[in-house]
């Protein structure tokens, strides 16, 4: 099986994804993927980074690039979003692995989701499911590192 | 500016980092600079081999750091660097690569990345600098 494959859940799994908000949207992060959640960091922009990309900021003594997570899921945010938590998350596993800052509002819980019911998406999406009568986006790490 | 001002204090190193910490280069791979002219400029915090530094001066948009002409032999020009402020020159910073996630989301290339008093460090290649950083115009009088 291919590495970067290993936490892609099977089409019946159920699996672990934590709820963090961002805006009025809800997205899934699954849990083997979080390393941690904290409150935001300090992220030093960078000059010409296309505007997903929040900045850098340091987290364990490593630099970490923080990504805005509104903009990477396509939800509508307003004027000046104060993101105040980080979810800190694996992309891809193995030798390739890397931590990916995610600026949010909030981390909510951690619900199973069923990845037969997701919806397909596109982009940094693996797709969208139903929680109560939230759609609620599940986001793949591995593509945020993808290239 | 006296380049000897640009030196950091003694003990100016990141907690996690000392003049010892210098990565041995695989082989094959290319010699890390051992030390870098470091600087602010629109936000962000900036590291350029302080070898290829030529000269710091005043510049259109507050410093310009000249470049020396072999830092990019394929320029016209020797190349100059715009800075809000210099922050020194330091030794032994444990350079990163740049990550995918990084490479993914900002289209310029870098030498790598570090961390300096708790800061988050792009290294610069001269050969690709980013043109946001680049100094317009030339020195002033």
């Amino acid at each position: 099986m291919d590495a970067s494959k290993a936490n892609e859940p099977l089409p019946s799994e159920r699996s672990g994804h934590l709820l963090v908000r961002v805006g009025e949207q809800i997205c899934a992060v699954p849990v083997a993927a979080v390393r941690r959640v904290v409150r935001a960091l300090t992220v030093h922009p960078l000059p010409g980074a296309r505007a997903e990309l929040a900045g850098l900021a340091e987290f364990g003594g490593e630099p970490l690039p923080v990504l805005d997570l509104g903009r990477l899921i396509g939800a509508p945010i307003g004027p000046h979003p104060l993101f105040p938590v980080t979810v800190v998350v694996w992309s891809r596993t193995g030798e390739g692995r890397e931590a990916i800052g995610l600026a949010a509002d909030e981390a909510l819980e951690v619900v199973d989701l069923a990845a037969a019911s997701w919806l397909p998406a596109a982009g940094f999406l693996i797709g969208e499911a139903l929680v109560g009568d939230q759609v609620v986006r599940v986001l793949d790490p591995d593509q945020l590192g993808a290239g | 500016m006296a380049p000897a001002s640009l030196l950091a204090p003694s003990g100016a190193y990141g907690s996690s980092q000392s003049p010892w910490d210098l990565p041995e280069p695989l082989p094959g791979q290319a010699m890390i600079p051992t030390s870098f002219l470091l600087f602010h400029r629109g936000g962000g915090f900036w590291g350029i081999d302080s070898g290829q530094v030529m000269r710091i001066g005043p510049g259109a948009e507050n410093l310009r750091v000249e470049l020396s002409p072999g830092a990019n032999p394929t320029a016209a020009r020797p190349v100059a660097l715009a800075a809000d402020r210099v922050e020194g020159v330091v030794a032994g910073l444990a350079v990163r690569p740049m990550s995918a996630a990084l490479r993914t989301f900002w289209p310029e290339a870098g030498f790598g990345v570090a961390v300096y008093s708790g800061r988050p460090v792009i290294l610069l290649d001269p050969l690709h600098l980013p043109l946001p950083l680049v100094a317009s115009g030339g020195p002033d009088a």
